[in-house]
């Protein structure tokens, strides 16, 4: 199973402590819940075997996913449902609900299968426990527990899911801002880089480099930088352009700025950020005009 | 916080990464324009909340940011609130003043942003967080 490195799941045993408080679960539930596990151990292979048998079979949980992975899906929920009944607070349980949820999120099993075949797994339990109880009232209080314990345990395994997922998004949206930034030269000596998207530190420190490389082979001595596309800019992004821009300059080449709007003008100087260390040139047109002239002097 | 009874909408933004900063600066802009704002105030506005968002991520890694309409009197307004717990300003007067940056920046952040908005409100705990309460008037 894939170690998980980051999760927005924070800090393990307060943050079981208080979920388990908001499920109103206490010390007297977790030890009954915890007696439950020779029951559950007996039928838990019973359980799922009913689970799966049943007519409209759920043979293929999250729809056409491969079937060969079926085995591995028994494995992983026998073991998820019984971690159940060790109750625990410590390190280790919070390590076994993100395993399983980021085990659906791979797997590719919905929400809803999941707390379907959880569901199904808690009632039967609770049949069990009904039918061997010799003191009914206190059954009463020992299905109370399981089915607390039972919702915090789903609860957190789906917000270990979720966050595996927003992991996913993440790692997405790294992967699009590493998309490389076209370096066009438009004559010998003259480059335009037009940067489209968000520029944060990685994608910009990732652009600078992109540019003083182009710079050097292809011998440039004049650089457009057209931001038409940047959707925002604020003092970190007109710092990361002035930076580039240096780096620009002390490889011998000058830079141009251009497509700045109106409005980003205007809060560009509101901030106080001012336009000398930019060289800024109005239009993609006007900027290549200078540039040109820039590489005559 | 509580809004004014009128407008109980208040937008919530959690931040922690750049594409948040991005996230929240779209929330105000779209604000700023439901509460008609002229097209290069949605932009000032969006600004100021990018840099308040941007110190969250850079200074104490994550925050929220919540905006919302202020109101006072016949005046219509937006209300933006930075908050973390991050270690916060040791000194607030200096990291007001143009070009003062502990990070690598261009120390325009927290000056640049007050003279964007109307009003400005800062609120340090140093080691503790930090608050940023800003208005701009319509």
């Amino acid at each position: 199973m894939n170690e998980v490195i980051s999760s927005t799941l924070q800090s393990p045993s307060k943050g079981l402590r208080e979920v388990w408080g908001w499920f109103d679960v206490s010390q007297d539930d977790r030890v009954r819940v915890s007696g439950l596990l020779p029951l559950a151990e007996q039928n838990i292979e019973a359980i799922l075997e009913e689970f799966y048998s049943r007519e409209g079979g759920y043979d293929r949980p999250g729809g056409d996913g491969p079937p060969h992975g079926m085995q591995d899906v028994r494995d992983e929920q026998r073991r998820h449902l019984l971690e159940l009944f060790e109750a625990g607070l410590d390190q280790k349980s919070f390590q076994d609900r993100r395993r399983a949820g980021l085990f659906n999120e791979n797997y590719g099993i919905s929400p809803s299968f999941y707390l379907g075949l959880y569901t199904f797994a808690i009632n039967r339990i609770c049949d069990l426990l009904r039918q061997e109880a010799e003191d009914e009232a206190s059954a009463l209080e020992t299905e109370k527990a399981l089915r607390k314990a039972a919702a915090c345990h789903q609860a957190m395994t789906i917000e270990a899911f979720s966050a595996a997922r927003s992991d996913a998004i993440e790692q997405r949206e790294r992967q699009l801002s590493e998309l490389p930034t076209p370096v066009l030269r438009l004559q010998a000596g003259l480059l335009l880089v037009p940067v489209v998207g968000v520029l944060d530190s990685h994608r910009s420190r990732l652009l600078t480099m992109q540019i003083l490389d182009a710079i050097r082979e292809q011998n440039a001595r004049a650089v457009v930088l057209d931001i038409t596309g940047v959707a925002a800019v604020d003092s970190m992004v007109a710092n990361h352009l002035i930076q580039t821009m240096t780096a620009t300059r002390l490889m011998g080449a000058h830079s141009v700025l251009t497509g700045i709007s109106a409005e980003v003008a205007q809060s560009l100087v509101k901030i106080g950020v001012t336009g000398e260390a930019l060289n800024p040139a109005g239009d993609l047109e006007r900027g290549v005009e200078t540039a040109r002239k820039l590489l005559e002097r | 916080m509580n809004a004014p009874a009128a407008d109980p909408a208040v937008l919530l933004q959690r931040v922690s990464c750049d594409s948040d900063v991005v996230a929240a600066r779209q929330l105000a802009r779209r604000l700023a324009d439901e509460l008609e704002f002229s097209r290069p105030d949605q932009a000032l506005i969006a600004t100021a909340v990018s840099e308040l968002a941007r110190n969250i991520v850079n200074y104490a890694k994550e925050g929220e940011v919540e905006i919302c309409t202020a109101r006072a009197g016949a005046r219509t307004g937006i209300k933006v609130t930075a908050r973390d717990r991050g270690p916060g300003l040791a000194d607030v007067e200096l990291a007001l003043q143009d070009g003062y940056s502990t990070g690598n920046s261009l120390g325009l952040g927290l000056p640049g942003t007050r003279r964007i908005v109307d009003e400005f409100d800062i609120c340090s705990n140093p080691g503790r967080g930090l608050v940023v309460t800003v208005i701009k008037w319509r």
